[in-house]
């Protein structure tokens, strides 16, 4: 079977900089796909690759089965993008925007218009399809990207953080979008920062970090790959954890001068050391709960550079060529 | 049958990019200040400051600064005012080849400029003296001029990110242009004190539209100069597309 985005050992460097290294994935038809990664870790060089935006270094893309380097008019006409600053032409209205995108891709002008039309009123903008889109707030002007992204109906949709800075009102107008394309078939990858976002979302989520896949898998298998338990303590005034609850732990995060997140194997021992630290040095503990990892802490744990994370991370990496 | 519907699509597509170019960028004020203050002020500066400019060369010299100017000023205000709103990008990933991209700009461009020296041509006219305009041999020319300056100011600005950096080489090459292409005096006089340097105005553009506007203007008409006027602006559009296109490809990378 075709499988709807296959990237080849792609490889993207900038002079000595190697943004992206050696990326192997394979999406398949219908799937919502999520790339998930901290700030630089590869993922719009990612994007930009797979849309012809950028050249590779080396690797290959394919879309549908179609080569991006050899046939990029058949692979452009099979995806929409919206990248993460919507690209919109603010002089123009928003219908004027629908109709450019509808020529672009040849859109015959019957359709356009009736197209336009649909697109406008299921994002909202219908009441102000003539205004300019200079004066539209954030969250109009990103549902309006995402209108131009489907006037052709694509079968690929890209998505680059799309729902970052937006208020809750758009957001949810556009996971809601997102989600109703997904069950007519669309096939959507898209990057994010919100980690739930990806979770609710999404079938399969990569998670990116510095050029590399460091994990690829379904949110639920994401979450239980790590034997970790979650310990979230906080004390009554500032502290440090002692080094000898430290070592019992694969990675400790400082949320506040006297609140952590302990990630560990052995949450019995290393609640009994808290308390005892807790007694020894005159604190209280005010909370301390136990949990299984969210798909943020699995995040913390694999984008983390702790020498623990780094082993468990390098036992999950997906082997070559892994869907 | 499939190459005759993708030069069909690219066609259509170019058509679909010069019309917005049109729509957005032609009254913006860098396009306004480069396109239409810069050569009105140049001009007034040659006409009044110090009279330098000979008669047969007055209407000339206006109409073919104004189209230089106003041709390649479209493309540096474009290309740099798309990349950084990231509407390039648009362009870019749609099922158009780069061919389509960069003559649907240069297109807008060639209107800017054509239009341009067309009003001009026409305000100036009667304070030019003893012209005689042959507009079936002006028009072509000023076609021809149009188009081979715009796709100059496309391939200086297709890799530019910001407007500076596509103005600075573009005014460069105009100055040096204006002062070597014979554009207000016979090339004959421009090139008196070394009579050997004239060779390098016929490496440029604008000799031959001056030389093309002086003709169908003010006379007399030589068919067979004027036939090369038009074949070699036709050259020089083709060679700036085709550096264009590279120059884009080479942003890919």
């Amino acid at each position: 079977m075709v499988e709807a985005i296959e990237l080849v050992n792609l490889t993207k460097s900038f002079g000595k900089m190697v943004a992206v290294k050696g990326v192997n994935l394979q999406i398949h038809e219908g799937e919502f796909f999520g790339l998930l990664g901290p700030n630089g870790a590869g993922k719009t060089t990612i994007v930009r690759l797979i849309t012809g935006l950028t050249k590779p270094s080396s690797g290959k893309v394919f879309i549908s089965g179609y080569d991006m380097a050899t046939e990029p008019l058949q692979v452009k006409k099979r995806f929409g993008l919206i990248p993460e600053i919507s690209n919109l032409y603010n002089d123009m209205s928003a219908w004027e925007n629908l109709i450019f995108s509808a020529k672009l891709y040849g859109v015959k002008k019957e359709e356009a218009s009736k197209r336009s039309l649909e697109l406008l009123d299921l994002f909202g903008l219908k009441d102000r399809l003539s205004s300019r889109v200079g004066q539209y707030s954030k969250g109009m002007k990103r549902r309006l990207a995402i209108a131009m992204a489907l006037m052709h109906r694509p079968v690929i949709l890209f998505l680059d953080e799309p729902t970052g800075g937006l208020d809750v009102q758009s957001s949810r107008l556009i996971r809601q979008i997102l989600q109703q394309l997904h069950n007519e078939g669309v096939t959507i990858f898209m990057t994010t920062h919100y980690i739930e976002e990806a979770d609710q979302l999404c079938n399969r989520v990569a998670i990116i970090n510095q050029g590399n896949i460091v994990a690829l898998d379904t949110p639920e298998r994401l979450r239980s790959s790590t034997p970790d338990v979650v310990i979230d303590v906080a004390f009554d005034s500032p502290t440090q954890i002692p080094a000898e609850v430290e070592k019992n732990c694969s990675k400790l995060v400082k949320l506040r001068e006297e609140r952590f997140r302990l990630f560990t194997t052995n949450p019995e021992d290393v609640v009994k050391l808290l308390r005892s630290f807790a007694e020894s040095a005159g604190r209280s503990i005010i909370a301390m709960s136990t949990m299984k990892p969210t798909l943020e802490d699995v995040f913390v744990i694999y984008t983390g550079l702790d020498p623990l994370a780094a082993e468990r991370m390098e036992q999950l990496r997906p082997k070559r060529g892994a869907s | 049958m499939s190459s005759f519907r993708s030069i069909g699509e690219d066609f259509m597509g170019a058509m679909s990019i010069a019309s917005k170019d049109m729509r957005v960028y032609y009254l913006k004020p860098p396009a306004i200040f480069y396109g239409l203050m810069f050569p009105i002020s140049l001009y007034l500066a040659f006409q009044m400051g110090r009279p330098c400019i000979v008669p047969e060369y007055r209407l000339t010299g206006i109409v073919t600064i104004a189209c230089f100017f106003g041709a390649s000023t479209i493309e540096a205000v474009v290309f740099p005012l798309e990349r950084t709103a990231g509407t390039f990008d648009r362009l870019m990933i749609a099922p158009l080849s780069l061919r389509a991209i960069v003559v649907g700009k240069a297109l807008a461009g060639a209107v800017f400029g054509l239009l341009t020296s067309l009003i001009f041509a026409a305000i100036a006219s009667p304070f030019s003296g003893a012209i005689q305009v042959q507009p079936l041999l002006f028009i072509p020319g000023m076609v021809l001029s149009s188009i081979a300056f715009s796709a100059l100011g496309t391939v200086i600005s297709v890799s530019a990110n910001d407007i500076t950096q596509a103005m600075m080489p573009l005014n460069l090459i105009r100055l040096i242009m204006i002062f070597m292409s014979g554009v207000f005096l016979p090339l004959e006089e421009e090139y008196a004190f070394m009579p050997s340097l004239q060779n390098i105005a016929y490496a440029l553009p604008l000799t031959y539209s001056v030389d093309a506007v002086r003709q169908t203007t003010w006379g007399p008409i030589r068919i067979e100069t004027l036939l090369i006027d038009w074949v070699a602006l036709a050259l020089f559009s083709t060679v700036f597309i085709i550096a264009s296109i590279k120059l884009l490809r080479r942003t890919l990378r």
